[in-house]
């Protein structure tokens, strides 16, 4: 069935004049990793649009999987390897492998995303991830993960050279789509959280299906 | 001092940060109203709830004279009958009420509707003249009603944020039952709904008084309208009162349309949040327990990251076990290059100078005379030196003349004279004589010392 449809589809949709006139910027957003959602409006209406094509397109001249999937009612497109091979970016430099202070930041964000799941944007300050590290239910891992020490309170320059690691992190989110970067308040931080960081949860969809043997692997490993 | 600065001055009297002076308002405020202290309290008084709130709170306790003193500018006053008692102010007990009034608006749980229908309602023949009007809708008159309308609206807007945090709280919380969860989300949902029909009804019946007002303005432009042309000074009378009656009516009319359009925008946003909370429940409601579930397990992943993780020279390292994710990333450049042709051969801008050959010639030629002409001078130089040796002596003038005749050039005789004076005077087995004596070389005009090179 599916070969059928691949049959009837091909790239004539590239000739299009709003494919033509965005392919370059959408083609090289994707590739790098970017998830786009309706706030891109220009193209995520073109991957809407031309929906099962651009799949097509990606699936045999790349050998990628373009995704679309719904969180929080927010949909938004990425292109993803297929679970049984990499694809034609396979090749180590052709992929990201997040880091670790990425990982555990994604995590947070997800976490706060739920403590505001009601709220319509989640909007984050610097000094919203600076009482999480002073207080927060794991103030004393963040501390431990950041300053390498515990202590009541920290240095001028040992905050700056936190911060300088957040946001650096953050804008690596803003280049997924995992999160907006609102234009500088002054010289504090402040960002939004999109429904697409919860593709992080996705890429760890199969230790969370099964947690506890994914928990118990972790430790005996250790 | 303007009074804008004058509040900047004066906040911390204004409003006492709570251990300077802020809870011992509140506390002396709840105890007298809890009969626990008389209206006239004494210093003592004082000093025992300092005591208490620093005791309460972990605080240390601060001087009691000197809180007082920042108290006295405006929340607590000398008893003038009774020396060495003090009292609230009323300023003190306003500003407590008006705190309590923030948290607990009287109006939260009342109607809408009902605040409107109260204050903003025609009835019939209520309204005969201008003065009538102006009584019950005039701008004095109105602010009370106008007052209770944005209270209420205010307190609307608490509970709606109140909500939020609600839903937010049921959603974090443990619980894995999803019928415990949606029952939960019904609950705090109902004022949500509740709310979002009050808004509906108030609108309408807001709706149905401008219409009303509308009608009672229309009356007094027909009352204009349809009076005959003016003759008579007592009917120009008439005229401009009517005229007037018209202007006020209008304005009332304008007055209230105006702030019923700023409620409208507030509504707005109430009704957007009640939609809002709407659409996210129903969908929570298609995959509760999907959601909550998920919620707990990345709360359970974080927590296993965390304890997975390590510091290590300033980076954060995992156990090597825990699994790191990878994802899509191609980064390609574009390079658009400003201008390109390989096709048109472009001229050459360099100008190619041809040679010029007379001119190389006669350098050359001056190369080749300058070469011959220090060959020549170092030949008379080694044959000077021979001669040295031979005869023992040489001299300068006879030298000089010689090389005059064979090179016909002064200039070599000149230079071969240099030279040869300058090896000499560096060599130690060679000496310079010269006598007092001018003698003229002949053909020129160069008169030299008479001088002899010898050996020693």
């Amino acid at each position: 069935m599916e070969n059928q449809d691949n049959e009837r589809i091909n790239y004539d949709f590239l000739s299009e004049d709003d494919v033509q006139k965005s392919f370059a910027d959408l083609h090289s957003c994707l590739l790098s990793g970017k998830h786009i959602c309706i706030d891109d409006y220009t193209f995520f209406s073109l991957l809407e649009k031309y929906e099962k094509k651009w799949k097509f397109f990606y699936r045999s001249l790349y050998g990628m999987n373009l995704v679309e999937t719904i969180f929080d009612r927010q949909a938004y497109f990425y292109l993803d390897f297929f679970d049984f091979d990499k694809g034609k970016l396979g090749d180590p430099s052709r992929s990201h492998q997040l880091t670790e202070i990425q990982t555990i930041t994604g995590l947070v964000l997800l976490d706060i995303y739920y403590h505001q799941y009601f709220d319509e944007k989640k909007v984050i300050y610097w000094a919203d991830i600076q009482n999480q590290i002073k207080d927060g239910e794991y103030h004393e891992q963040y501390k431990k993960l950041l300053f390498g020490v515990i202590r009541d309170s920290y240095s001028e320059q040992e905050w700056l050279n936190v911060e300088k690691k957040f946001r650096n992190t953050i804008n690596s989110f803003n280049r997924f789509g995992w999160v907006s970067v609102m234009p500088e308040q002054g010289k504090d931080l402040v960002f939004e959280i999109k429904p697409a960081i919860f593709r992080l949860s996705k890429l760890y969809e199969v230790e969370l299906s099964d947690f506890d043997n994914f928990a118990t692997r972790l430790t005996n490993n250790n | 001092m303007t009074k804008r600065n004058e509040l900047y001055e004066k906040y911390d009297q204004l409003l006492p940060a709570k251990f300077e002076g802020g809870y011992l308002i509140v506390l002396l405020y709840n105890k007298i109203k809890n009969d626990e202290l008389s209206e006239q309290f004494t210093i003592n008084d004082i000093r025992n709830t300092l005591e208490e709130i620093g005791t309460n709170h972990g605080e240390p306790i601060p001087q009691t004279e000197r809180i007082l003193k920042i108290l006295l500018h405006y929340y607590i006053r000398n008893s003038a009958e009774k020396p060495g008692k003090y009292y609230l102010t009323d300023r003190a007990r306003k500003l407590i009420e008006f705190l309590q009034n923030i948290l607990e608006n009287p109006y939260k749980n009342f109607p809408l509707k009902e605040s409107f229908e109260k204050s903003f309602a025609i009835s019939s023949d209520e309204i005969q003249t201008i003065n009538d009007l102006e009584r019950k809708f005039g701008r004095l008159f109105i602010e009370g009603p106008k007052k209770i309308i944005s209270d209420h609206l205010e307190g609307l807007d608490d509970e709606l944020i109140e909500g939020y945090a609600e839903l937010n709280k049921i959603l974090e919380s443990n619980e894995e039952s999803a019928t415990t969860l949606v029952n939960q989300f019904t609950v705090a949902f109902r004022k949500f709904g509740e709310r979002a029909e009050d808004i509906t009804n108030s609108i309408a019946s807001k709706d149905k008084f401008l219409k009303d007002l509308n009608i009672i303005v229309e009356l007094f432009y027909s009352k204009l309208d349809s009076l005959k042309h003016p003759e008579e000074q007592n009917e120009f009378e008439l005229l401009n009162q009517l005229k007037d009656e018209y202007g006020k009516a209008k304005e009332i009319y304008l007055d209230i349309e105006n702030f019923f359009s700023a409620v409208d925008d507030k509504l707005t946003i109430i009704r957007h949040r009640i939609h809002n909370a709407s659409d996210k429940l129903s969908e929570l409601h298609e995959q509760f327990t999907v959601r909550a579930h998920l919620r707990l397990q990345i709360k359970r992943l974080l927590k296993i990251t965390l304890d997975n993780a390590s510091y290590l020279n300033t980076e954060i390292h995992f156990k090597q076990s825990y699994p790191l994710k990878n994802i899509i990333y191609e980064n390609s450049i574009f390079r658009y290059p400003g201008h390109y042709d390989f096709n048109i051969t472009q001229p050459n801008k360099v100008i190619r100078i041809p040679n010029d050959e007379k001119y190389r010639d006669e350098e050359y030629l001056k190369i080749i005379q300058e070469n011959k002409r220090q060959a020549t001078i170092n030949e008379w130089v080694q044959k000077a030196g021979k001669i040295i040796d031979e005869h023992g002596s040489i001299d300068l003038k006879n030298l000089m003349e010689n090389i005059m005749i064979e090179e016909k050039d002064f200039s070599i005789a000149y230079q071969v004279a240099g030279e040869l004076e300058n090896e000499t005077s560096a060599n130690e087995n060679a000496l310079i004589y010269f006598e007092k004596e001018l003698v003229n070389i002949k053909d020129t005009d160069l008169l030299i010392w008479k001088t002899k090179i010898m050996k020693e």
